[in-house]
């Protein structure tokens, strides 16, 4: 393998409740919007849980739909995926040449259930069945974007957007790969849905992570997608680095299904393992983006593993949590959160924590509560959970 | 390389037996281990024959007992059992943060997703079973099993067609070459079971009932297959036996790129490879795209050529797993396994899914091995 290379962040795209696109996106984060309302893509049959961050008024791209995509999943990947790609998507001879070497990176926890979902409903069809195996919407998205690189899906539950960015950062600094689209997504469905729920982490109320008063997670659907080159493609392209990606890891809690560790020693750990990667230390970090679901046993076990990790430091480092407003975007979580880290690094704003009313002793953190908060960031930490006792965690730095 | 990635462990049930000792003795018998399911009743008509795995106990080979577990994550937990066992690794390891896994599955356990989704269906979403749910998420085996023997270090798990468990083993070389861990346990599985046996129906893989043996379509198999890996200095440290080492890898979104790339990093001429185990078929995509990628990459006359998924059928995305660990095992002990592999060498492994994406990887014999 070639020397390490560095990995660029050089460009984003999302499809989230809150907005199409990164700068919609944004810009309702900031505002501290909600994107949680009532649930209505199907008759929910009397489920406990009736709200989550449903889109709405979306359009399929044109080339998922011709590539046989059939369902709201892999639309809004394809959608997300055309954003992060820019000038790459075009139909030019220097862009399909780029896409030729582009691998593709897709993290999910139901992939595109969605649709694979009527295959248990009504008379299996193939394109039905095909949706039932988590990886297949990585060969759809590959088709539709006329991507040429190699293409996996990365499955590690909630923590899939974050492990998956980890995977191809790894595949790029090795020099096993130049540029690799990375994209997060899932779709809510009466499969998923029903499960969710079962798992009784759903709050009635709204998202307040960090809050004494939290009651539960709501989660969302969307898709986030991020694109990664080494140093040497986007200069050969003349593309603009948004920010670097020099830190990551995955791990596993080795405790619980799902449970986190005690004092969150799973997320401590690749907190740790992220920043010696990067070759920082904590003093270095400006901002923690944390996992933040808003059920009691994460926030608190996670800000116990910031406080393991930061010691003194941890009550003064900004910490936030968008699933407030944004829900829990699942396997999107990880990439929509990197990509607010990228936008707090470039814009010097840390994104508000929303619905935050009553302080909570055993989450002593310094939470960006309900307003956003200026700050002139180098390095940001961004930390992700899953089911299965997963860990991934990421450090975005400011470009050069 | 002066510390090399090498294979120190491996547990394997396939169809050809559970454990080295059987699977090494049907694989140099060379009599197919494919018969009519017996657990479930074949799709009306479709060819019944598939490749299951003999009846195994997870319980031997786990520590702590299972309320429930689906075929799939039986599978992969029993190799890693088995794997960890032929390693010799320590329970529990002094440092476990350094110790990790990576599994891949095409299509997980599907058994679980039925059965969650048949209570939907049948008495509405509020009777769904809360811990079916966990069970039917794809990494669920990987994260069982890393759970289970407390593996905190690197932790992936991948689901893309039949080389699922080959972009395992190939993220697990590559993070121990850059000492990101100590050791990894990499590879995968896939189960059968009627809800499986019935989607790569209505998907048209499967041979037809009067044609089978002779028309194109696979014949399904199961797996579980997982390798310990890990550095070289660190093997020789605490003693451990090298079973083969790992000269190469290479992915791509066809065979030929996979082939070039893995030859490369080996640092192996095509010309020096002593025989290829290939992931053919019965698909013509899969055997087609194999067959033309070793002429234009090795050229004529080829290696010798062998395709376990002829004797096991074909393991989906635990192949890669399964066809590294005969490869291992084939460099290990070359007394044990088919007459055409004798000739002393290194072995090219591909495996490719019939939508192009491939891995390869060159393994040649340990230290101390033939």
């Amino acid at each position: 393998m070639a020397s390490p290379q560095q990995v660029l962040v050089t460009g984003m795209g999302a499809v989230t409740p809150l907005g199409v696109g990164v700068s919609a996106t944004w810009a309702a984060l900031l505002r501290g919007d909600d994107a949680v309302g009532p649930l209505d893509l199907f008759d929910l049959g009397g489920m406990a849980c009736t709200r989550a961050g449903q889109i709405r008024a979306f359009a399929p791209p044109a080339c998922i739909v011709s590539a046989g995509g059939h369902d709201r999943a892999s639309a809004f990947a394809a959608a997300a995926c055309l954003e992060a790609l820019g000038p790459l998507a075009d139909s030019g001879p220097a862009a399909r040449s780029a896409r030729e070497t582009t691998g593709l990176v897709a993290a999910t926890n139901f992939g595109s259930l969605d649709h694979g979902e009527t295959a248990w409903l009504t008379a299996p069809s193939a394109a039905a069945v095909r949706d039932l195996s988590a990886g297949s919407t990585a060969d759809l998205l590959s088709a539709a974007l006329d991507l040429g690189g190699p293409r996996t899906t990365v499955t590690l539950s909630c923590a899939a957007g974050a492990a998956a960015l980890a995977y191809a950062a790894g595949s790029i600094a090795r020099g096993r790969s130049s540029r690799v689209l990375v994209v997060g997504y899932d779709a809510i469905s009466r499969f998923a849905w029903s499960g969710l729920c079962a798992l009784r982490t759903m709050s009635r109320d709204w998202v307040r992570p960090f809050d004494r008063n939290r009651s539960g997670t709501i989660f969302s659907e969307g898709a986030a997608a991020i694109l990664l080159e080494s140093q040497a493609a986007c200069a050969a392209r003349g593309g603009t680095p948004l920010a670097t990606l020099p830190g990551w890891a995955t791990g596993n809690n080795g405790h619980h299904m799902t449970a986190p560790a005690p004092r969150g020693a799973g997320s401590a750990q690749v907190m740790r393992q992220a920043l010696r990667r990067a070759g920082i230390e904590p003093d270095a970090i400006d901002h923690v983006n944390a996992h933040g679901t808003g059920t009691k046993p994460n926030d608190s076990t996670e800000a116990q593993a910031i406080a393991d990790v930061f010691g003194s430091r941890a009550a003064s480092i900004p910490v936030t949590s968008i699933k407030s407003s944004i829900g829990h975007m699942l396997g999107a979580a990880g990439t929509i959160e990197a990509i607010a880290s990228v936008l707090s690094l470039r814009e010097g704003i840390v994104p508000p924590t929303t619905h935050f009313e009553t302080p909570d002793p055993e989450c002593p953190v310094d939470l960006v509560a309900n307003r956003p908060r200026p700050a002139t960031l180098r390095y940001v930490l961004s930390n992700s959970a899953g089911i299965g006792g997963c860990n991934a965690a990421l450090v975005l730095g400011v470009a050069a | 390389m002066n510390d090399p990635v090498v294979i120190t462990g491996l547990g394997v049930l396939s169809p050809l037996g559970i454990g080295a000792q059987e699977t090494v003795a049907a694989w140099r018998e060379g009599v197919p281990a494919l018969a009519p399911a017996t657990r479930f009743d074949a799709p009306a008509g479709s060819s019944p024959l598939c490749g299951e795995v003999p009846e195994f106990r997870v319980e031997e080979y786990v520590p702590s007992a299972k309320a429930y577990l689906d075929r799939n994550s039986a599978l992969l937990l029993a190799a890693c059992g088995l794997a960890r066992r032929d390693a010799a690794l320590p329970l529990p390891d002094p440092a476990p943060e350094r110790i990790g896994i990576l599994a891949g599955t095409a299509w997980s356990g599907q058994d679980s997703m039925a059965a969650f989704f048949a209570d939907y269906a049948q008495k509405g979403p509020r009777l769904v079973k809360p811990f079916l749910f966990p069970h039917t998420y794809a990494n669920t085996a990987v994260s069982l099993a890393a759970l289970e023997w407390s593996l905190r270090g690197a932790h992936q798990g991948f689901s893309a067609g039949r080389v699922s468990a080959g972009h395992a083993i190939v993220e697990a070389c590559d993070l121990l070459r850059e000492d990101a861990a100590g050791a990894l346990l990499a590879g995968g599985a896939e189960a059968l079971g009627p809800a499986l046996f019935g989607h790569l129906a209505a998907l048209g893989l499967l041979k037809p009932a009067e044609g089978a043996g002779t028309a194109d379509g696979i014949d399904p198999a199961e797996a579980g297959a997982m390798l310990v890996l890990e550095r070289r200095g660190r093997a020789r440290e605490r003693g451990a036996t090298e079973r083969a080492v790992v000269l190469g890898a290479g992915l791509g979104s066809a065979p030929v790129a996979a082939i070039r790339q893995a030859l490369a990093e080996a640092g192996v001429a095509a010309g020096d490879l002593a025989a290829v185990i290939a992931s053919a078929n019965g698909q013509p995509a899969v055997d087609r795209a194999e067959a033309e990628a070793l002429r234009e990459t090795i050229g004529l006359p080829l290696p010798p050529v062998i395709a376990p998924a002829r004797l096991c059928g074909d393991t989906l995305g635990a192949c890669a797993a399964l066809q590294t660990a005969l490869a291992a095992l084939a460099l290990s002990d070359p007394g044990a396994v088919p007459a055409v592999l004798l000739r002393p060498g290194p072995i090219l492994i591909l495996a490719t899914d019939p939508s192009g994406s491939s891995v390869a990887l060159v393994l040649a014999g340990g230290e101390g091995e033939g």
